[in-house]
């Protein structure tokens, strides 16, 4: 038994050093660009420090910038499609940071085209999910306890010296990520999302890099946004779960939030997730219709419940509805025990 | 010679031997005691007759009758305690049961009637199955991941 133990638990040790040894051998040819890739150069003679889970947390939260980044994502023909934003972040005080993405061009595209305008219109709807689903450590103890970090070796990025380091879960049915971090600051300048089969699922390189910005101040709301105010907030609709009796093991609710739908203009109650660097959402939407009422059978008997699935490599959406609210828990390809949660969530829903 | 039983002589079976036989067992019989005795016969003396029979409570077994029994012990008093008390409560609960259970299924028939009355025919939860979709759906996390082509 003892060395079943050991066996198991050197397993995600051992993916991680063979993932590692991959990267130290590719570090030439990494990433969805096939150009551009760094020359790797030695450190420079001043002290390099090596990242750590609350270095990198610590410039994120606490130092402003301002730079331009490429994000590189696989469309649905899988293409590989390259978005330029600017960033800026200001970070004013240790408890509230404003930022701004703003859209600059797609690669390849002229301004003005048909694919830089829909591409405009989506940034200017969901700018700010694009920021919140870069590389960010949400929750240090949880990373700390969920992630190891392995360093590889000194690096080059937007011309400045960085370490490459690998942030590897300690369990497999989640994201790896190859970061390169500056040395100078601590902050993540280039990010690499790869599944355990090592495809990779989005990339996010900064070219150019300014350690200021200005950005007008923000106010941090007093009261601490929970189910129960999110949901008054709402009007308190009928219909609504509270899933605090569910839970995806390591993770825990660190996000909750009333947004508008950006494409129906439908208020939704939004409940994030997170294990420290990974991040789930369970959102509910009131007062919606339900998509499966046209179909035959519905309604009887024999229709039974139906959750709505669709995964791949790089996202699950399971979705249902029950007594007016539309829910949909969405989360990484890789995390199939979304699965059991939403089917909890839908049987706490059924019995109300 | 045995085949055949041999015929009586015919002087024994002459009355007049025959009677001298009886007499002699006669006055044999009579001198012997225990013929005596019976005849004397059982007789209780008078006296006797006339008191309390007293005599009976002499005996070993009119005595163990008479006599109060020995007190059986705390602890086997406490068991039969125990044993009266539970066969007790057996009787009140089955008496119990008894007594209320024409009410209770009259509840439960009343409860299946409102059930099926209020409900219809009744209702079962759903078993939640899976259906997996072809293509991404619009949602947020779409667009986040794949793009706005979908």
């Amino acid at each position: 038994m003892i060395v079943s133990h050991l066996t198991r638990l050197c397993s995600p040790l051992r993916a991680a050093s063979s993932f590692v040894g991959w990267v130290a051998a590719c570090v030439m040819t990494v990433g969805l660009a096939t150009a551009q890739a760094p020359k790797v150069k030695s450190a420079s003679a001043s002290i390099v420090q090596i990242p750590t889970f609350s270095s990198i947390e610590s410039a994120d939260r606490s130092t402003d910038r301002t730079t331009v980044q490429l994000r590189r994502f696989r469309d649905a023909a899988g293409v590989v499609v390259a978005v330029r934003e600017l960033l800026v972040v200001d970070a004013q005080t240790l408890q509230a940071q404003a930022h701004s993405l703003t859209f600059l061009g797609v690669d390849g595209h002229l301004p003005g085209s048909a694919v830089s305008q829909k591409w405009q219109q989506t940034y200017a709807k969901l700018a700010n999910l694009y920021f919140e689903q870069s590389f960010h450590v949400r929750n240090l103890t949880k990373a700390q306890a969920n992630y190891t970090l392995h360093d590889i070796g000194p690096s080059v990025r937007a011309g400045r010296g960085a370490r490459r380091t690998v942030v590897f879960p300690s369990q497999l049915d989640k994201s790896i990520w190859l970061l390169d971090v500056d040395c100078a600051t601590g902050l993540v300048l280039y990010a690499v999302e790869f599944d355990v089969q090592l495809r990779v699922l989005s990339e996010v390189e900064v070219v150019t890099f300014s350690a200021s910005a200005s950005l007008p101040l923000v106010t941090v709301s007093s009261q601490a946004a929970t189910f129960g105010s999110a949901a008054a907030q709402l009007g308190n609709p009928v219909g609504l779960v509270n899933p605090a009796n569910h839970a995806v093991a390591e993770y825990s609710l660190h996000k909750v939030e009333v947004r508008v739908d950006p494409w129906n203009g439908q208020q939704k109650l939004v409940l994030g997730y997170s294990d420290g660097i990974d991040q789930f959402f369970v959102t509910q939407r009131p007062g919606s219709l339900d998509p499966f009422a046209g179909l035959p059978g519905a309604g009887t008997l024999d229709a039974g419940s139906t959750i709505a699935r669709y995964r791949d490599q790089a996202m699950t959406a399971l979705m249902f509805w029950d007594d007016g609210v539309a829910f949909e828990v969405t989360g990484s390809g890789a995390l199939q025990r979304l699965d059991d949660l939403a089917k909890q969530i839908y049987a706490q829903a059924l019995s109300q | 010679m045995l085949r055949l039983r041999p015929a009586v002589p015919q002087e024994l079976a002459s009355a007049d031997l025959l009677e001298g036989v009886y007499e002699r067992a006669i006055e044999t019989m009579e001198q012997v005691p225990l013929v005596a005795e019976i005849g004397r016969g059982i007789q209780t003396p008078a006296s006797e007759l006339a008191e309390h029979p007293a005599s009976l409570l002499e005996s070993s077994t009119a005595e163990a009758i008479l006599s109060q029994p020995p007190m059986p012990s705390d602890v086997t008093w406490a068991r039969v305690r125990q044993s009266v008390r539970a066969e007790a409560q057996t009787f009140l609960s089955r008496h119990l049961v008894l007594r209320r259970l024409p009410f209770a299924m009259a509840i439960v028939a009343a409860s299946v009637v409102i059930t099926f009355v209020v409900r219809g025919t009744g209702e079962h939860l759903p078993t939640i199955t899976f259906s997996d979709l072809a293509s991404p759906p619009s949602l947020e996390m779409t667009v986040l991941r794949h793009g706005p082509g979908h």
